[in-house]
C-alpha cells in the first residue's frame, strides 16, 4: 500500500500523462505528507504492510490534523474529487502493483486514507478528538450531498466519505494493505455519520463494562445478551444485600452474649505506644492510634483467628475480644494516620446521630 | 494504605462494639429488631466511609444516612440538583435500551438514579466488590464466637 502511495506521490507527472486534470498543489501536499508518513513508519518499525495495523494508531487524531486535511480538501474543488480519485487510481492500475487493493474504490480510498492517516499518525491524542472528527465528518457530509455511501462499501473509513463514485465498486473485504486507520472501523453495511459513530463508541464502552461485570458475577457466563446479564446482575446484587441483612440479623440476635471490649483492651497498651507516636497526631480515641501504628506487614485474606497475636498484645484468656483484636492486628498494614481519625470522627458522628 | 477490607472491618467492629456497649439488657423482639437495623446501617455506613467519597454510590449512602439522622423529613431525593440530573437521565434516549432492568438496577445501587447507564455499570461493579467483602469478611468472623 505504501509502495503504491509512494509511487503515486513521487510521480504526479504520471497522472498528467494520463491526461487527468490533477491539482498539483494537492499532490505536492500529499507527497509531503506521505514522506512524513514513510519516515514515521521507518522510525516506528512497523510490522510488515500486510499485517494489520496497530490498533493504537486508530485512536490518533487531532484537531490540527483535521484542519490540515480540511485544507487539502478545501483547495480542491468538489467536482475534481472524482477525478482526483481516478487520477490516483490510474497509476495503481498501470503499475499493477499487487500491493494495491484489489479494486478501484479501495485504492482511491487508500490514497485519501494515507494522507489522513499520515496526518493522524503525527499526533497522539485522546479519544475526545473522536468527537471533533465526527463533526468534521458531518461537515463533509453536508458538502458532499451525502448519500450513504458506506452502505455498500467495504471497510468504510470516515475519511473516505468524499470518495463517492467508487462506492459502487467495492466487493472484497481486504484489509491487508490499508494504512493506519482512525479509531472506529465501520463494518460492512454500517452507517458512519457522526451520530451512529458516537452511538457505536458508546455501545462498545457499555459492552466492555458488561463483560467486566460478567466476570464479577458468578454464573453469568451462560447467559448471553444484555437483558439476561442485567437480570443476573440484579439478582446477584439483591442476594448480596439480603446476605448482609441476614448476617446483621444474626449478629443482632447472637451478640448480646459477646462482650467486646477492644477499647478497654487498647487502653492498657497506650503507655507503651504513646512515646512512639508522632506528636501532631490527633487522637480521638486510643484505639485508632493503636491501629495506625501497628504495622503487621502483608494483609492476610482469610484472617486466621487462631493466629498468634503480635507481641504487642498480651494474651487474655476468657476475653472474647482478644481474637477480634488478633484479627485486626494481623490484618492491618500501614495506615494513614491522618485519614483515619477524621473518618472515624465523621463516622462516629454519623453513628451517634443514628443511634439516638 | 490499608485496603478497603481492613478499613471496613475496623469501622464495622468498632460500631458494633459501640452498639453492644450501649444496648439495654432486654432482648425483646423490638429491641432485637432495632439492633438489627442499627447493625445493618452500621455495615453500610462503615463500608461507604471505608470507600470514601470517590465513588458515587458511597457518597449516596453517606448522604442518605446523614440526612436521615439530621433531618428525618428531608430526603435528598427531592433536592433540586438530583431532580435535574434525574430528568436529564430519563430524557436521554440512549438510556432506555433495556428499560426495566436498568430501572431495577438503579434502584438497587445507591445513587443509581442520577447516572447514565455507562456510569451505572461502573458503580455497580465497584458496589458488587464492596458488598462481597461486607457480607463475608467481618461478620463471619464475629459470628464464629
Amino acid at each position: 500500500m505504501l509502495r503504491c502511495a509512494q509511487s503515486t506521490a513521487s510521480s504526479p507527472e504520471k497522472c498528467t500523462v494520463m491526461g487527468m486534470d490533477i491539482d498539483m498543489s494537492v499532490l505536492e501536499r500529499q507527497r509531503a505528507v506521505l514522506q512524513r508518513l514513510y519516515q514515521q513508519q521507518q522510525l516506528q518499525s512497523l510490522q510488515p504492510q500486510e499485517a494489520n495495523m496497530n490498533p493504537l494508531f486508530h485512536q490518533n487524531m487531532s484537531n490540527m490534523l483535521l484542519e490540515k486535511y480540511q485544507q487539502c480538501l478545501d483547495e480542491t474543488n468538489l467536482p475534481s474529487f472524482p477525478m482526483y480519485g481516478r487520477g490516483f487510481a490510474c497509476p495503481e492500475r498501470t503499475s499493477g502493483s499487487h500491493s494495491a487493493v484489489s479494486n478501484n474504490s479501495s485504492m482511491t480510498k487508500h490514497d485519501h486514507q494515507i494522507s489522513s492517516s499520515a496526518l493522524k499518525r503525527d499526533r497522539t491524542v485522546s479519544n475526545t478528538t473522536r468527537k471533533r472528527k465526527a463533526e468534521f465528518d458531518v461537515e463533509e457530509d453536508c458538502k458532499d450531498k451525502g448519500t450513504e455511501r458506506e452502505a455498500g462499501e467495504v471497510q468504510s473509513e470516515i475519511t473516505v466519505k468524499t470518495d463517492r463514485e467508487t462506492s459502487t465498486n467495492n466487493s472484497s473485504k481486504e484489509s491487508v494493505q490499508k494504512p493506519d486507520y482512525i479509531h472506529v472501523r465501520a463494518r460492512r453495511g454500517q452507517a458512519t455519520d457522526s451520530h451512529s459513530l458516537a452511538e457505536r463508541a458508546r455501545r462498545e464502552k457499555i459492552s466492555k463494562k458488561m463483560k467486566y461485570l460478567q466476570d464479577l458475577v458468578p454464573g453469568c457466563n451462560k447467559v448471553t445478551g444484555k437483558a439476561g446479564m442485567l437480570d443476573e446482575i440484579i439478582n446477584y446484587v439483591q442476594s448480596l444485600q439480603k446476605q448482609v441483612e441476614f448476617l446483621s440479623m444474626k449478629l443482632a440476635t447472637l451478640n448480646p452474649r459477646l462482650d467486646f471490649s477492644i477499647d478497654d483492651f487498647f487502653t492498657k497498651e497506650i503507655p507503651a505506644y504513646i512515646a512512639s507516636f508522632p506528636t501532631q497526631l490527633q487522637v480521638p480515641n486510643p484505639s485508632s492510634l493503636q491501629y495506625n501504628q501497628l504495622q503487621q506487614g502483608a494483609l492476610s485474606c482469610g484472617v486466621d483467628i487462631a493466629m498468634n497475636p503480635s507481641q504487642l498484645l498480651p494474651q487474655k484468656e476468657g476475653n472474647s475480644s482478644v481474637p477480634i483484636t488478633e484479627v485486626y492486628h494481623d490484618s492491618s498494614s500501614g495506615h494513614q494516620a491522618q485519614m483515619l481519625p477524621t473518618w472515624d470522627s465523621e463516622w462516629q458522628n454519623l453513628f451517634n446521630g443514628g443511634f439516638h | 494504605m490499608p485496603s478497603i477490607k481492613t478499613r471496613f472491618t475496623y469501622r464495622f467492629i468498632r460500631a458494633v462494639q459501640k452498639l453492644n456497649k450501649n444496648r439495654g439488657v432486654s432482648s425483646s423482639m423490638k429491641e432485637t429488631y432495632r439492633r438489627y437495623h442499627m447493625i445493618r446501617v452500621a455495615s453500610y455506613a462503615s463500608m461507604a466511609s471505608a470507600v470514601g467519597s470517590k465513588r458515587a454510590w458511597s457518597q449516596a449512602v453517606l448522604r442518605k444516612i446523614r440526612n436521615h439522622t439530621l433531618h428525618r423529613d428531608l430526603k435528598k431525593k427531592c433536592g433540586i440538583h438530583a431532580l435535574i440530573r434525574r430528568r436529564k437521565v430519563s430524557e436521554n434516549p440512549r438510556n432506555n435500551l433495556n428499560f426495566h432492568q436498568e430501572n431495577d438496577l438503579r434502584k438497587l445501587v445507591p445513587g443509581g438514579e442520577d447516572m447514565d447507564f455507562c456510569r451505572l455499570l461502573n458503580e455497580t461493579a465497584h458496589y458488587i466488590k464492596c458488598l462481597r467483602t461486607q457480607g463475608l469478611h467481618p461478620k463471619t468472623q464475629l459470628l464464629e464466637r
